[in-house]
């Protein structure tokens, strides 16, 4: 998967320029322009092909009836992506798909489900088909079994992609079927199992899964081959997690709601406050094992016990690039509808500590209470 | 009192001497700066008005990385290692002395990054009064306004519109709501020539914005330490709004580089200046 570097980054710029404007002498047109890319829509079905320029050979791709499409190439040494499926991602999503053939001979390449999230930038495959290379590049994280078969999962690291910081390094997370799926069957992508295996793992997928999902056939060097596929929406898993999604967090003793008050340094003190604002408003993601990441939607920090283990410590707020565990919280029910937020740093509990007034800190106290003060609603 | 010294008086090597601030270091006068009231010891320093265009990198390195191309927008899709080379080989040009001593055949042992696969050892000469990258405390002291701030949100303003060029207004039209890349590359945003907007209260601008400017030092917090990341401060034309306050500090492998990465000079004030 080491063409996927620059692939990616080049359809991501590519995009820039598909709307192709009259440009100003202040605003020149990005260098890297790419005609080659389209997509669309066709029988409800996102499509999308990028072929890199100025190379040899050739790349047919067609669509056809349903979720159906086709591509073969001839002699290609550039790089090439392509398929159908979704304009945005989802993490319960059932994927169906009939492979009717596939062939990929030299170079490199896949048929996979694909797409990315931010918050953070994660670029995903699950590969069902590939060519002599077996995809299996970056570090081995364990395996998943799922929908018939064992996949190996696998993360590295590639470079340059935009966030809401700017241009950042990002993580590809991938699953492979240890043995290839049969052509001409019917087969499944239940694409939570392999979610939740990654998030196990601990590199769970961002909290805005929104960009574009496709089955996709991708091949790079000189190769040539075919592929015909079809996809469907196979359903949605049943295995919604109630915890995640965007919520407030409203203290049982006072009813104020966990406020980040727009801090943005790290280890800045979050607050509580009476408030619907999007400041109050906080993005609960699994950070695996049974851990959350508590993101707020204001500024994309986590809240963050920072290591802090004495009754009455400030909860802080850290970039949303940390991983540590001061950032990961257990949601644990306390009954009635309320939940403790635990630390899994050092296993405090975030706790209102009975203030009342906008803006008070948003303390932390030991494992042992169960005050009202320490319980929490989720409020949609 | 003069806090904003034009070069011009204290150095004829200088070519574009009026593109300098002197930066007098008395304290940190920033409100709502978070170091505000602490003794930060800076001393008096040099800094470009302007962030590095690509007219001058090209004048000096013979080749132009950029995306977006134009002699007066900000040179970007630059490493912090292109950016200390572009530092020594400016001051070898203007008569100054090396800030940085580069040593490309050997590998800096203290550089932890996973995705850096250059890890140039780069060392720095302290009483250098070549260019160098200014570091994030340098940085953010100037981007505050020095000992003129009037504690401004942003380098210059309370409303970013004013002085910068960010996701919202970086494009054909200004964008609103949630940050959404699709968005933003569809409205034909990118880097904007420099200057265009209003200066802070330095007389320095697009500190806030456009590009976003690598600091000299590495990044490292409570969690992160030294060796993984050079730290950049100011935000660019990509990101959202808090990226763009001066005290939001970022972070990105020394070996990366995107189209709204960038820098800024920044020189000691020695004697022999």
């Amino acid at each position: 998967m080491k063409q996927i570097l620059s692939l990616t980054m080049v359809l991501i710029l590519a995009l820039y320029s598909c709307e192709e404007k009259l440009v100003e002498d202040m605003k020149p047109k990005l260098e890297l322009q790419l005609k080659t890319y389209e997509s669309g829509t066709n029988n409800d079905y996102f499509w999308s092909l990028w072929k890199s320029d100025g190379l040899n050979g050739s790349v047919n791709y067609t669509n056809g009836e349903g979720g159906n499409y086709s591509v073969s190439w001839d002699m290609y040494d550039g790089n090439f992506t392509c398929g159908k499926g979704w304009s945005s991602g989802s993490r319960n999503r059932v994927v169906g798909y009939n492979c009717g053939s596939f062939s990929l001979n030299g170079g490199g390449g896949s048929m996979a489900y694909y797409g990315w999230t931010r918050n953070p930038l994660i670029e995903y495959y699950v590969n069902e088909k590939w060519g002599a290379h077996r995809p299996a590049d970056g570090a081995s994280l364990g395996t998943v079994y799922s929908d018939g078969g064992t996949y190996n999962i696998y993360t590295s690291w590639r470079s340059n992609a935009p966030s809401i910081d700017g241009t950042q390094s990002f993580r590809q997370v991938y699953s492979t079927r240890t043995l290839q799926n049969s052509s001409g069957e019917n087969h499944t992508i239940t694409f939570a199992n392999h979610a939740n295996a990654w998030a196990d793992a601990g590199y769970g997928l961002g909290a805005d899964i929104s960009p574009s999902a496709i089955l996709l056939t991708e091949a790079w060097g000189s190769s040539n081959g075919y592929c015909n596929v079809t996809v469907w929406d196979g359903g949605s898993s049943s295995n919604t997690d109630p915890i995640a999604g965007v919520k407030r967090l409203v203290n049982r003793g006072s009813g104020l709601s966990i406020d980040g008050l727009g801090r943005t340094a790290n280890g800045e003190e979050a607050a509580q406050y009476n408030s619907n604002s999007t400041n109050a408003h906080w993005n609960i993601v699994s950070a695996g094992s049974g851990f959350y990441y508590i993101v707020n939607q204001g500024t994309n920090m986590k809240l963050d016990g920072y290591g802090r283990t004495t009754n009455g410590d400030a909860v802080a707020q850290y970039n949303n690039s940390t991983t540590h565990v001061n950032a990961q919280w257990k949601i644990i029910s306390a009954g009635s509808g309320y939940y403790y937020i635990q630390n899994r740093g050092t296993n405090m509990k975030i706790d209102g500590y009975g203030r009342t007034s906008d803006g008070s800190a948003l303390a932390q106290y030991d494992s042992s209470t169960t005050h009202y003060n320490a319980q929490w609603q989720l409020v949609d | 009192m003069i806090i904003a010294t034009s070069l011009f008086n204290t150095s004829c090597q200088q070519e574009n001497d009026s593109d300098f601030v002197l930066v007098k270091c008395n304290a940190f006068y920033n409100r709502v700066s978070k170091i505000y009231k602490k003794t930060i010891p800076l001393a008096d320093f040099y800094i470009g008005k302007y962030e590095v265009t690509q007219k001058e990198w090209i004048k000096v390195m013979g080749n132009n990385p950029s995306n977006f191309k134009g002699d007066n927008l900000p040179v970007e899709m630059v490493t912090w290692y292109d950016c200390v080379v572009y530092c020594n080989k400016r001051s070898a040009i203007e008569g100054l002395s090396l800030y940085y001593n580069i040593d490309k055949t050997k590998k800096d042992i203290n550089n932890k990054s996973n995705l850096d696969t250059m890890k140039w050892m780069v060392s720095i000469n302290k009483e250098s009064n070549g260019y160098r990258l200014p570091t994030e405390n340098e940085w953010q002291f100037a981007s505050c306004g020095g000992i003129v701030s009037k504690s401004f949100k942003y380098s210059g303003s309370d409303d970013l519109n004013d002085i910068g060029w960010y996701w919202r207004n970086a494009g054909d039209i200004i964008l609103i709501g949630s940050w959404k890349w699709i968005n933003i590359e569809n409205n034909n945003s990118g880097t904007k020539a420099i200057g265009l907007k209003k200066p802070n209260e330095l007389g320095i601008y697009d500190m806030s914005g456009n590009v976003r400017e690598w600091c000299n030092n590495w990044y490292s917090d409570g969690e992160i330490g030294v060796g993984q990341y050079r730290a950049w401060r100011g935000g660019g034309w990509i990101g959202g709004e808090h990226a763009c306050i001066p005290s939001y500090r970022g972070k990105f492998e020394p070996n990366g580089k995107g189209p709204d990465q960038g820098f800024r000079l920044c020189r000691s004030y020695v004697n022999n200046n």
